[in-house]
């Protein structure tokens, strides 16, 4: 039956390649010597990752030491806009024609909990469909500590290797203001206040900036503050909201709610206008104290001005660690490869994972990209800006966008982020107590509409 | 050349079966097949394999298993999603092939009026410019606004600030007020030189005589306008409305690039775009579909198919009403 | 024809004047920023986003080239459009005119099936389903055939634009034994050149600008296309403004220059085909 299929479909397929030659006189006849359709083993190592300069510039220049050290194989490295990335990546695991691709954290799957109301993630799809290769026990894997295994695990098996983590609920500070101002990088969120105030009073300086026209970059620290204040407790408090067992009118999530409104009072005039790509140069020249943004700004900004003095700290919450540490960075896992089970040169994927953790191309690549900490025991890096957060890395907390569920059909307010943006501090209709009152509206009506589709 | 109107009388007189057939019909059937079939294998089917699909819970994941689900998609479709902004999507999709089509048109034949006159100097430039961003295609009129409306640098921002005095201009692209007439305001200014065009031809079709005679029995050109202009190029006119309303509601590349459908602008052509993308504004509160549901992709762009259909169907048997009114 | 110019009144010459300039202040002014945003350099525009260029960095172009590839990318994009719009015209052509004189059984069947590529649903599942069961994915052959095709825009304007032309001929070709495919390349193609250029260039635009499809079809670099090459410009993280519109500029000269050459043909092509048939 699927023979047959398919040898109609050539047929019409060279029917008319034959009749477009034949009637439009000759003029697409032997234009297009067909390539290679790469589904077999060709000793190219295909790998396909989203489109981020300093990371695909990296790639492509092991290249050449990839083919050194396994001869076997070559690589080939393709980008895509990361709009565009999940449907190239499962056409081409579709046309099985990839090797090595791409994924962010393995996070947010669906479970006994919250199936009712909630699909699968991409990624759990692959795996329950068998189209990624289980890697735990290949020897490579070991390099890797284990928390960064264990918080991409999947029923106990690593499909991903997690190459690196991102710091993303800090600001970046303008050293020179803070000095100028007496500051001190703040600990505690009453401290965090008084910082901004004291900017805000002195007049001279915008207090925060932040690419805000892009939503997300402003959206990140809704769950930002959420990691700072909440910690641990966010696994519980996400499970919480989304099954309705708390309310966001409970008197924590409003607090929540008001700090979120307090930060984004500091926020510069204008700020969701202020488009992401313009951000590092606006803070670089000088006349904002802090930029909200993740640790991977930091080589565009050194980019942007390379004498420039800036730190980068997370943000507090409002009680202070009772064990002596600093506050900690919330993080998310950002370049995890993996390997689809159809690869064509299955063998060449394992060997260049294998050849891109070892350590020497590993540090070169942390290097290379400036914004990525280390998920491997003992890499020391040259990089002072990335040295500088180790005080904040000691126990990294997984960052709350990983650990808020929304149901499927969940009003715009209750979308990403919890309605950060229908703040009217940010310009939407709703303070705190009216926003949480709306999203816990939005949450209840999306959890009500699921279960009546699931019963009938 | 007069001869467009003539050639269709013509077409029509010569109806009658017993016309002399000039070229064997095999050939010109033989020519025809390779246009059919490529229509057939990679248009027509695709197309109706795709509504099969909308009712299966196919996800596009090799080695995944489908089965047959009914109308679950089209459930999923208008019962899950919040009511609320289901309504504002549908009612925003209306409002932008309502508004797009009104005064992208109305500007056109204002313009192929006026660019049609024989007074006016270098009439081939203007209108050579007015078509111009058709030509640049969507990537680069997406960016030409997004620098003009960029805040607080761009020069709509400035303009606001410092020559209409506003004291805190609105960061446009960013406002949950101004983004969607922003977004309205860019597909007017890509689309509006194809319709002046079309409007131009309709125009070059009517008799000059005609006019003078008008002109000389002391007509305004307001008169004129209305009593000439416009019932010879109606037909004209409902091919442009045709072509706008079809373009502006399946159009989803220029909201796609300029605001991600975000801050209320996404529109019904744009969702079915982001899920079949995996992208945030899939659902019309703007979030994503997870995990690539290519059935319930197909179900979305279903909706819109009918959608487009019947105001398509509407409009042109409203433009017919308005013609025999006249 | 005698001179027009005394039959309108003075104050609507006037009024026509100011409204066509504001409109050109309207369509070239955004053309002009963007440019201007083009031959900055990114300190330039991070400093002076909104002022005229200090740096005059027209080393944008050449940086924006490299960077983006387009040197590896551009014959591949040459070949597409070209053949593509060629096949597209001839397709579409062959099967517009035998409904304009209704030289088929039920043409208006065929019309309107045509039409229909208007409203229909791409499709693209199954027919990315269909180019990889035949073999054709990531395949210049499997690009072409999905850009190929007779478009429903197309049909309406040739078939509107053909029935305008004198049937006489068709008869005075066949009695004098002109083949049908030789009258068509000769006679109808030439004869309808308004409606094909217009088209052709509408067509090209479609393909050359393409980048949904080459992103899923076309998986190898030597099949790329000028538009993905845009992509080193859009980070997971950052864009780059000024190189970004140094590199749009160089996309869409191509089309810049074949529409200067082809819009005086733009208004006539669409004449008879916008009168309804």
């Amino acid at each position: 039956m699927r023979n047959a299929k398919k040898a109609l479909s050539m047929l019409l397929a060279l029917l008319l390649v034959l009749a477009l030659a034949g009637c439009s006189g000759g003029e697409t006849a032997g234009s297009g010597a067909a390539s290679g359709s790469g589904e077999v083993a060709d000793g190219v190592v295909q790998v396909l990752t989203w489109a981020n300069g300093p990371t695909v510039e990296f790639l492509k220049s092991i290249a050449d030491d990839f083919h050194e050290a396994y001869p076997d194989y070559t690589l080939e490295v393709t980008d895509v806009p990361q709009s565009e990335h999940d449907q190239v990546m499962q056409t081409r695991i579709s046309a099985g024609n990839i090797d090595v691709v791409s994924f962010q954290q393995f996070s947010k799957p669906q479970e006994d909990w919250n199936a009712g109301s909630m699909d699968k993630p991409l990624w759990q799809q692959f795996i329950d469909a068998g189209q990624l290769t289980d890697l735990t026990d290949e020897p490579f894997m070991d390099r890797f500590v284990e928390s960064a295994k264990a918080d991409n695990a999947y029923k106990g098996r690593n499909y991903s290797m997690p190459t690196s983590t991102v710091a993303y609920n800090g600001l970046f500070y303008n050293k020179t203001i803070f000095e100028e101002l007496n500051l001190s990088v703040p600990t505690t969120w009453d401290e965090f206040i008084n910082v901004c105030e004291t900017i805000k009073n002195d007049g001279r300086y915008s207090v925060i900036t932040c690419g805000a026209a892009d939503q997300w970059p402003l959206n990140m620290f809704a769950t930002g503050i959420m990691t700072a204040q909440f910690g641990e407790e966010c696994t519980q408090i996400g499970r919480d909201l989304f099954t309705g067992d708390m309310s966001f009118t409970d008197p924590k999530i409003i607090e929540l709610y008001t700090m979120m409104d307090q930060f984004a009072s500091y926020m510069e005039p204008g700020v969701t206008g202020v488009t992401y790509s313009d951000v590092p140069g606006r803070f670089a020249a000088g006349g904002i104290a802090m930029l909200a943004d993740g640790s991977w700004q930091a080589p565009t900004i050194d980019l942007a001005e390379p004498d420039f003095e800036y730190g980068y700290f997370p943000i507090p919450g409002k009680t202070a660690r009772t064990d002596g540490l600093a506050p900690q960075f919330g993080i998310k896992y950002d370049l995890a490869f993996g390997v689809p089970s159809n690869a064509p040169d299955h063998d060449g994927a394992l060997a260049f994972l294998d050849f891109f953790s070892g350590k020497e191309v590993y540090t070169a690549f942390l290097n290379a990209v400036g914004g990525f900490t280390p998920t491997q025991e003992g890499i020391t890096l040259d990089n002072e800006f990335l040295n500088s957060l180790s005080d904040n890395l000691i126990q990294p907390l997984v960052h709350a966008e990983h650990k808020v569920y929304t149901p499927k059909g969940t009003g715009e307010y209750g979308g990403s982020a919890y309605g950060f943006f229908y703040l009217k501090t940010l310009g939407g209709p709703f303070t705190p107590e009216e926003l949480a009152e709306a999203v816990q509206q939005d949450f209840e009506t999306a959890r009500e509409a699921n279960a009546s589709l699931n019963n009938g | 050349m007069q001869a467009g109107s003539a050639g269709a009388k013509g077409g029509k007189m010569f109806r009658s079966r017993a016309r002399i057939r000039t070229f064997s019909l095999w050939a010109v059937v033989l020519c025809m097949l390779p246009g059919i079939l490529h229509y057939l294998i990679f248009r027509l089917v695709p197309s109706i394999t795709n509504a099969v699909l909308s009712f299966t819970d196919i996800s596009g994941i090799p080695g995944t298993s489908w089965k047959w689900i009914g109308w679950a998609n089209y459930k999923e479709f208008f019962v899950l999603q919040n009511v609320r902004d289901l309504k504002n999507v549908l009612g925003r999709t209306a409002i932008y092939a309502v508004t797009v089509t009104l005064i992208q048109n109305g500007i056109a034949l204002l313009m192929a009026v006026i660019l049609n006159r024989k007074f006016l100097r270098g009439r081939n430039l203007y209108r050579a410019v007015y078509f111009m961003p058709e030509i640049l295609g969507v990537t680069v009129v997406a960016t030409v606004w997004k620098l003009m409306f960029s805040t607080p640098t761009g020069p709509v921002f400035l303009l606001m600030k410092d020559v209409m005095g506003i004291e805190n201009p609105p960061a446009v692209l960013s406002s949950f007020d101004y983004a969607f007439p922003a977004v309205i305001a860019s597909q007017i200014w890509m689309h509006m030189g194809y319709s002046l065009v079309i409007f131009l031809a309709g125009l070059q079709n009517i008799s000059n005589d005609i006019y003078e005679a008008a002109y000389i029995d002391g007509a305004g050109e307001w008169q004129v306008f209305w009593r000439i202009t416009l019932p010879m190029i109606w037909s004209t006119a409902t091919v442009n409305t045709l072509l706008a309303i079809i373009g502006s509601l399946q159009s989803f590349e220029l909201i796609m690039t300029i605001t991600g459908g975000q801050f209320n602008t996404s529109t019904l052509g744009m969702m079915v775009f982001a899920t079949a993308f995996g992208g945030r504004g899939a659902t019309a509160s703007g979030g994503s579909v997870s995990g690539l549901r290519q059935g319930y992709a197909a179900a979305q762009s279903m909706v819109l198919f009918v959608a487009v259909f019947i105001v398509t169907v509407i409009s042109q048997v409203l433009m017919a009403r308005l013609e025999s009114e006249q | 024809m005698k001179k027009k110019g005394s039959l309108t009144n003075i104050p609507f010459q006037v009024f026509s004047y100011i409204l066509v300039l504001i409109f050109l202040l309207i369509y070239l002014f955004p053309l002009f920023f963007s440019f201007n945003t083009s031959i900055k350099t990114a300190q330039d525009y991070v400093t002076n986003p909104a002022g005229l260029t200090r740096s005059w960095a027209f080393s944008n172009y050449i940086v924006a080239w490299q960077r983006a590839s387009f040197d590896k990318y551009i014959l591949n994009s040459v070949l597409y459009t070209v053949v593509c719009t060629v096949a597209s015209l001839v397709l579409s052509m062959f099967i517009a005119f035998p409904i304009a004189r209704k030289y088929v059984p039920f043409s208006n069947f065929w019309y309107y099936l045509f039409l229909c590529g208007l409203f229909l649903p791409s499709g693209a599942i199954p027919l990315f389903q269909i180019i990889l069961n035949i073999g054709l994915y990531n395949t210049k052959i499997g690009y072409m055939l999905i850009m190929t095709g007779v478009n429903a825009t197309s049909v309406f304007f040739f078939t509107g634009y053909l029935r305008s032309l004198p049937r006489d001929l068709d008869e005075a070709a066949s009695i004098d034994g002109c083949g049908y495919m030789r009258y068509m390349f000769t006679c109808v193609m030439p004869l309808a050149k308004p409606a094909v250029v217009s088209m052709g260039l509408l067509t090209m635009i479609g393909i050359w600008n393409d980048i949904v499809s080459s992103t899923i079809y076309l998986t190898s670099e030597s099949n790329y296309t000028i538009t993905r090459g845009l992509f080193v410009f859009t980070g997971q993280y950052q864009n780059d403004w000024t190189l970004m519109a140094a590199a749009l500029f160089i996309v869409a000269a191509p089309l810049i220059i074949a529409y200067l050459f082809g819009q005086r043909y733009i208004v006539d092509g669409i004449m008879a085909g916008g009168v309804k048939g």
